[in-house]
């Protein structure tokens, strides 16, 4: 074979490679003309999934596929669009993987599964629900509505989340919270780390409950609240200046419980573990 | 049951009760080990190896010291031992200010971000990963695991002022991270 | 009077508790960045002790550990499932069982449920879920529609087993302790409630298992 059959060979293999690993990575974009409020639903096995608050009434839906061996399919229906990663042949983890970006108005409610995650979303109003078996959630600037997240390890990260309903519960991951209020905030994990960082405010009820987590909450002086805590088995430690509770059927036990109020006890907070520790600082 | 009943059955060869230690203290000496490697798959190795260790001598705990404190040191013999067998620096053996890994230097002249307030655990947990190995091992002992100097310097084979160095350099890269995070999150805020 | 350079390089030796000197302490008096420093670095300690249990191992450390221990005869119980279990979890059945097991999961966690909310003495109601009162020593982690649940999830991949399985039992676990509060303490709203959320979290982990299969 001359040198310059050679060269063509060479060139020809790298075309087809180069061909090969684009189309293996195809990405796309589609937009679905919608009213204020949509309801958009993502169903993904494998892959992250991230949503932004977009202009106007329309849903822009950006995915990545990772291989031929994933397709994408969308429905419309009305204000409900629907999008499913739809494995085509058995495959690995990878091959299955679809990267999905979303821009929706801002009321949009979203429904969103992603066994692997990460899932995020941020700027919303709307419900919000999020679900995977190892994913890792985050949610920030989050106004008004309805909150629901499940996961069974993943770490669920929620930053300025104000006046909404919420529910988060995982097994095995860390809950952190950082400004988060609103008029029901109930969270659970069964192992991981609860992390409260905020003033319990919107005289909202509050409940942080764990197996054998640790739940810590870090308030500033100004929080208004009736706390209760307790700890079957493990510490419970109260860094902050609390007033004694006077009707109550709750009888705190030393080192394992405790309760009291601050300010004008707007907000009632229950942090609840069975062998975890449980901490009440005062913000400085 | 209880950590004190899983003790006594896995003394008996029990499957389960093996489990159950091994559910109750897992995050711990696997958190440790994977702050102490920086990688994952060696740190879950080095993980295996500890409980398999631990496991093996079971039978002569007699509860004289807490079962997790015993783990503990146990875990970090392990992780020790592994860095030392593949060379990989443990403590910079420099005692002087400016050791072989870059000192991160206080700009004296500029305003100072107060880190004081809740604390991004997430970034903090990265930027301890990115440390230099050097400094890493030594905070990690120090401050996420409480070891004093003297048991560190014990243990990694340096001097307790070594021990303290190398400690004060990695909460000031740690912090020159977190400020140059919050300052990135103040300017997008801003924009 | 010390600098701040001087003042930073002295830190390491007090920083963590030792004797601060009069110079240090009238340069930390007189000086904000150096205070905001000592500040930020005890932040910094005092934070990073919540890293210690910041991260979970794979479940392949326990599959590979749980290997080792066999292979060295250190575990040494008989298995708990024989042939019977094998017939039941033939393929023919599988399509069935994972919408069966929620519906029936969640069943038994109503069921339960009511009767842990039930006086302990009365007749007839030990929970289907784990085990007469006083016989907590041999509590399995793993209860029968658990094990059928794993059998079906295996057929995704071991990895999605054993991050199901892993949280099954810690769930139980906590199943296991919540009724042993609640048993101590019968009518007792706080102990009930407990009980409730670890039933709760059950329920989720069935769900999300036969919300997979479903898709």
């Amino acid at each position: 074979m001359s040198c310059t059959q050679r060269a063509a060979q060479c060139m020809a293999l790298t075309a087809v490679m180069a061909t090969t690993l684009v189309s293996a990575q195809t990405r796309q974009q589609k937009t679905f003309a919608c009213g204020p409020k949509p309801m958009v639903s993502i169903i993904n096995e494998y892959g992250p999934i991230v949503v932004h608050a977009g202009a106007g009434n329309q849903v822009v839906l950006t995915y990545v596929v990772h291989s031929d061996k994933v397709e994408v399919d969308t429905d419309q229906n009305g204000d409900r669009i629907t999008v499913e990663s739809h494995v085509l042949t058995p495959t690995g983890e990878d091959a299955k993987r679809v990267d999905y970006e979303l821009l929706v108005p801002a009321g949009a409610s979203v429904i969103l599964h992603s066994n692997s995650g990460p899932i995020s979303a941020e700027n919303l109003r709307g419900e919000i629900s999020m679900r995977g078996d190892t994913a890792n959630m985050d949610l920030r600037n989050i106004n008004d509505g309805h909150i629901h997240l499940e996961t069974l390890s993943g770490t669920i990260n929620l930053q300025e989340v104000h006046d909404v309903h919420v529910e988060a519960n995982t097994v095995g991951g860390d809950i952190l919270m950082k400004n988060v209020s609103g008029p029901l905030v109930n969270v659970s994990s069964n192992q991981g780390k609860i992390y409260y960082d905020g003033d319990f405010g919107g005289s909202g009820s509050y409940k942080l409950t764990s197996h054998s987590g640790d739940i810590e909450a870090n308030i500033p002086a100004t929080v208004s609240m009736d706390v209760t805590a307790k700890s079957d088995k493990g510490q419970v430690d109260d860094d902050f200046p609390l007033q004694p509770k006077t009707h109550s059927t709750f009888t705190p036990e030393k080192g394992h419980s405790f309760m009291g109020i601050a300010g004008r006890a707007a907000s009632s907070v229950w942090l609840h573990t069975f062998s975890g520790r449980i901490r009440l600082k005062q913000r400085k | 049951m209880t950590e004190a009943e899983a003790i006594e059955r896995a003394q008996k060869g029990d499957g389960d009760a093996f489990e159950a230690l091994y559910s109750l203290h897992k995050r711990r000496v696997y958190s440790l080990c994977l702050r102490m490697t920086g990688n994952p798959t060696d740190a879950e190795d080095l993980a295996q190896e500890a409980f398999l260790q631990l496991f093996r001598k079971i039978s002569t705990f007699r509860g004289e010291s807490a079962f997790s404190t015993w783990l503990h040191r146990m875990t970090v013999n392990v992780v020790l031992m592994q860095l030392r067998k593949k060379s990989l620096p443990v403590v910079s053996l420099d005692e002087s200010p400016d050791g072989d890994e870059e000192a991160p230097k206080r700009d004296l002249g500029a305003d100072d971000l107060n880190l004081s307030g809740a604390m991004d655990r997430v970034e903090l947990n990265r930027a301890v990963e990115n440390l230099p190995p050097g400094y890493r091992s030594v905070f990690v002992l120090h401050d996420v695991e409480g070891f004093e100097h003297n048991e560190i310097a014990n243990m990694v084979g340096c001097s307790i002022g070594n021990s303290k160095s190398q400690l004060h350099k990695a909460r000031m890269k740690l912090r020159e991270v977190l400020k140059q995070h919050r300052a990135g999150k103040a300017e997008k805020k801003q924009a | 009077m010390l600098n701040c350079e001087q003042f930073e390089d002295l830190l390491p030796e007090v920083i963590d508790g030792g004797a601060w000197s009069a110079e240090q302490r009238a340069h930390a008096q007189n000086c904000k960045s150096c205070t905001s420093l000592v500040n930020d670095l005890r932040n910094i300690a005092q934070e990073s002790k919540y890293l210690a249990e910041s991260d979970e191992p794979s479940p392949r450390v326990w599959q590979e550990l749980r290997k080792s221990l066999v292979a060295e005869g250190l575990i040494r119980k008989p298995a708990k499932h024989g042939r019977l279990m094998d017939f039941f979890f033939a393929p023919r059945w599988r399509p069935i069982l994972v919408p069966v097991g929620a519906v029936a999961a969640l069943a038994i966690v109503f069921l339960a449920y009511q009767s842990d909310r039930a006086p302990v003495n009365a007749p007839g109601t030990s929970a289907k879920v784990g085990v007469a009162a006083g016989d907590q020593s041999n509590v399995a982690l793993l209860d029968d529609e658990d094990v059928q649940l794993l059998n079906q999830l295996s057929m995704d991949s071991p990895a999605v087993r054993a991050s199901y399985e892993d949280s099954l039992k810690n769930v139980n676990l906590y199943i296991r302790d919540a009724k042993e509060v609640a048993r101590k303490n019968p009518g007792n709203d706080v102990a009930q409630d407990a009980l409730m959320q670890a039933y709760k979290e059950k329920t989720m982990v069935y769900e999300m298992a036969a919300n997979r299969s479903a898709h």
